[in-house]
């Protein structure tokens, strides 16, 4: 059966997409992932001086902690502690950091910090390079292309389809609620179906709420998998 | 004893005599090149506001000042082999590299590092993010000028420069209570958005 992957499963499950399944990314997976990144780097510079506090805070408990780690490590570890501290739009920004290859962001990381300073980073350099990467000409404008080209890439790579939907006509019937980005990733997902005569598919999501919002919908399954790092 | 005489006076003389004396000749004019840098900073701190754009300015005003004795400095480095530019951007990378590593001592047993999680004091801060924006921009044109310089990358390195020095001004400013915190970390901000908007 055909199995489609929503935003939280590709960001947080990558590590588990296998490549015997048949497997699906909407295009609006994609836009959703593109709208939640650009919130996430907006919210990220708009609040750095707090974010840099909480990161100096957070890796001064003991001088252990502060020992030079890998970015994606760090960046993983960021994810986390920001979510526990109700910053999810920025942990999202650190998960997608952490799980794929950003290109131009991983170049830059390799010919500056990583190069002359070597491998491991001390967190404080890191988090301070990174806002720096964003602000550096305008870097935060084009960064949530890169993030979603990146992502294309390597679905590509992984011979998983990337289903282009034209969803104009979607929006329309959406209205608002705290549902509306996951209803928009089924009503894809539905038009998908129809357009391709699939009477039934599966739907991979890490949100278990999920199942609620798509019970309208008989002939998707929502899978919930929890594969958090 | 001939033999131990001629080990004594001969052994090295080449390297030493052409080119440990070379190196002497270019760490001189290096020093002239520092002495006039000196300078220059205390005059711009002597008639300096808070307000970044005039001291870039006076930065400005101050190098054309003594323009003839760095050109001369300058002439004479480059008569020697020397290239100047090069020189500095590969020593200005390569000291970037060393402060941010963070474990240079900086006084009371503390390194960078512990100033910055512990001391959490905003100039610092925001000096530790000039630093790396400067580093990062350094290392870019680093790369750029491997084989000279272009007209652009010159260019950025001559605002880079100029923003580097206002940093020091700045910071000197704050340290003998020229200007409060809030306007040293208002000044820094704005330097740091100058340099990475270059």
């Amino acid at each position: 059966m055909i199995k489609f992957l929503d935003v939280g499963y590709l960001i947080n499950c990558r590590h588990k997409i296998k490549r015997e399944d048949k497997l699906v990314v909407t295009s609006c997976v994609l836009k959703v992932i593109r709208h939640k990144i650009e919130k996430g780097l907006h919210l990220f510079l708009e609040k750095f001086e707090i974010i840099r506090d909480f990161v100096q805070k957070y890796y001064s408990i003991w001088s252990g902690k502060r020992q030079r780690r890998s970015p994606k490590v760090i960046a993983e570890e960021m994810a986390q502690r920001l979510e526990l501290k109700g910053y999810a739009d920025v942990a999202f920004l650190f998960r997608a950091i952490a799980r794929y290859h950003i290109r131009d962001l991983e170049e830059h990381m390799e010919e500056t910090l990583l190069r002359w300073l070597s491998s491991k980073v001390s967190p404080i350099n890191y988090i301070v390079y990174l806002h720096n990467y964003f602000k550096k000409q305008r870097n935060y404008l084009v960064f949530p292309d890169k993030v979603v080209d990146s992502i294309r890439k390597e679905l590509h790579q992984n011979n998983i389809e990337i289903a282009e939907i034209d969803d104009r006509e979607l929006w329309q019937d959406l209205g608002s609620g705290t549902d509306r980005e996951d209803r928009y990733q089924l009503l894809c997902i539905e038009k998908y179906m129809q357009n391709h005569g699939i009477p039934e598919a599966r739907f991979l999501t890490t949100d278990h709420r999920l199942p609620d919002t798509a019970q309208p919908l008989e002939n998707i399954k929502v899978e919930v998998v929890d594969c958090q790092a | 004893m001939a033999g131990e005489a001629a080990v004594a006076v001969g052994l090295g003389a080449f390297v030493e005599e052409y080119w440990t004396q070379r190196v002497n000749e270019l760490i001189h004019l290096y020093r002239r090149l520092q002495e006039l840098r000196r300078r220059i900073l205390q005059e711009v701190e002597e008639k300096a506001g808070e307000d970044v754009a005039e001291i870039v300015s006076n930065i400005a005003t101050a190098i054309q000042r003594h323009a003839t004795e760095i050109e001369e400095a300058l002439a004479e480095l480059k008569r020697l082999g020397a290239d100047p530019v090069k020189a500095s951007l590969e020593s200005a990378v390569e000291e970037y590299a060393e402060v941010l590593r963070l474990d240079i001592p900086v006084g009371g047993g503390k390194t960078l590092e512990d100033l910055l999680y512990e001391s959490r004091d905003e100039v610092l801060d925001k000096l530790h993010e000039i630093m790396i924006a400067l580093y990062m921009e350094y290392v870019e044109i680093n790369e750029t000028c491997d084989h000279g310089c272009p007209p652009e990358a010159a260019q950025k390195l001559e605002k880079l420069a100029t923003l580097e020095l206002a940093t020091y001004v700045i910071y000197k400013l704050f340290q003998r209570q020229k200007i409060d915190k809030k306007t040293a970390v208002v000044a820094l901000n704005e330097i740091v958005d100058k340099i990475l908007s270059e």
